[in-house]
């Protein structure tokens, strides 16, 4: 299942899953890099997203980020439990640390992310 | 690091101004660092006392709070918790995401602050980064053991890389914040928002207990460094950091607070649905 999920340049993960859904996170690389979250809002079930468009915001202690969405589409569920337990976004990111289910609009849009070898090799080139 | 990245540092002087006229021109001034490539800081003031609330902070509870009576209040777009502005410098620091700076959260924080650091420490000053324990207050607990909460305002907070003064060798620590920030990740920048506490703010009760640089240096026997050439040994310092020289530049550099830009960003930080976001 993980040879299947996508990355955004952004840091966020997509898994296509079953009935044409797909689910969004961020990576366990972006997670690192907020270090310790206080905080986290979720987008309301049902609205229509554009692929790079905000659909949540995450604090640290250090820094607020936007969590842009991958692709364009709809919302159809959120992980309602993360905001009162985002040490599972640094535990699971890939797992219980999702963030939302979206109905893509089109396949082809996952399929243009980066794979994770390519991901991987964008934040090992991050400027140090 | 990106060879079209402008090494150095650019440094506003601005003016004052109000809050939501003063997070527009920061917004604007992240616009500005990934349009040029380069670093910026701004350095400003408030053309009144205020408070400046992180953004996911409680508006309830910053109004509620009897030491924050008749205060306006603005929210950032940056983490963090509240700062009372009146006898601090505040300041903005820009840096494009593809920056070595931006890479990471800390770096940017232990560049300005570690060279406030460096300074203070030559003006004879026991400043040093401070290490997430020991407290002024007694409910500035670190942030990472109260997830989702935390004092309401910045300098009651402690978090890794703040700016302490004193001895935190002592048992228990006798050191005492006087520069936080906090970042807010754009898609184009990294803009930091921080304040250095120059003075204890007396005005206003929530944050009169809280001592400020002249305080301290005065109670530990050393003659307080004069404000603005500390701060332009710093900005000296932080440019070394970046890489490059320090230019800088008057107000209106790029923009002024009457601009049409500022004025229509400035509108989102007045609106009540922004304000009380939270």
């Amino acid at each position: 299942m993980q040879a299947e999920m996508r990355f955004a340049k952004s840091h966020e993960w997509i898994r296509p899953e079953a009935e044409g859904l797909a689910t969004v996170g961020i990576s366990a690389y972006a997670v690192e890099a907020l270090t310790d979250l206080v905080f986290m809002q979720l987008p309301a079930v049902g609205r229509r997203v554009k692929a790079g468009e905000s659909i949540g915001e995450i604090e640290s202690v250090k820094a607020v980020s936007d969590i842009y969405s991958p692709v364009s589409g709809e919302i159809v569920a959120v992980n309602s439990t993360l905001p009162d337990r985002l040490e599972t976004l640094g535990k699971d990111p890939y797992g219980d640390g999702w963030i939302v289910r979206i109905r893509p609009d089109s396949a082809a849009e996952i399929a243009g992310l980066l794979d994770r070898a390519t991901y991987d090799a964008t934040i090992g080139s991050q400027p140090h | 690091m990106n060879d079209s990245l402008r090494d150095g540092l650019r440094v506003w002087w601005d003016g004052a101004a109000d809050g939501p006229t003063n997070m527009a021109i920061d917004e604007l001034l992240a616009g500005e660092a990934v349009r040029t490539g380069g670093v910026l800081v701004r350095i400003y003031a408030w053309d009144a006392p205020a408070v400046s609330l992180g953004a996911f902070q409680s508006i309830t509870e910053a109004r509620s709070h009897e030491g924050l009576v008749g205060l306006p209040i603005v929210r950032r777009p940056s983490g963090g918790g509240a700062i009372v502005h009146g006898s601090d410098l505040t300041f903005a620091v820009a840096v494009p995401r593809e920056h070595r700076l931006a890479t990471l959260p800390q770096r940017l924080y232990d560049t300005v602050h570690g060279a406030l650091v460096a300074v203070l420490r030559e003006w004879g000053v026991p400043a040093m980064l401070s290490e997430p324990a020991g407290t002024e207050a007694e409910d500035a607990l670190p942030l990472s053991e109260k997830p989702g909460t935390g004092p309401l305002l910045c300098f009651d907070r402690r978090a890794t890389g703040d700016v302490v003064i004193g001895d935190s060798e002592a048992n228990p620590p006798r050191d005492f914040k006087v520069m936080g920030s906090a970042q807010r990740r754009l898609p184009g920048a990294v803009l930091q928002h921080g304040s250095l506490l120059l003075a204890s703010n007396q005005a206003v009760p929530a944050s009169a207990r809280h001592r400020g640089l002249a305080e301290l240096c005065r109670e530990m026997g050393i003659a307080p460094p004069e404000p603005m050439g500390l701060v332009r040994d710093w900005l000296r310092r932080v440019g070394g950091g970046v890489g490059g020289g320090v230019v800088e530049e008057a107000g209106g550099a790029f923009v002024s607070a009457k601009d049409a830009a500022v004025v229509e960003a400035a509108r989102r930080f007045r609106e009540e649905a922004w304000t009380a976001r939270r």
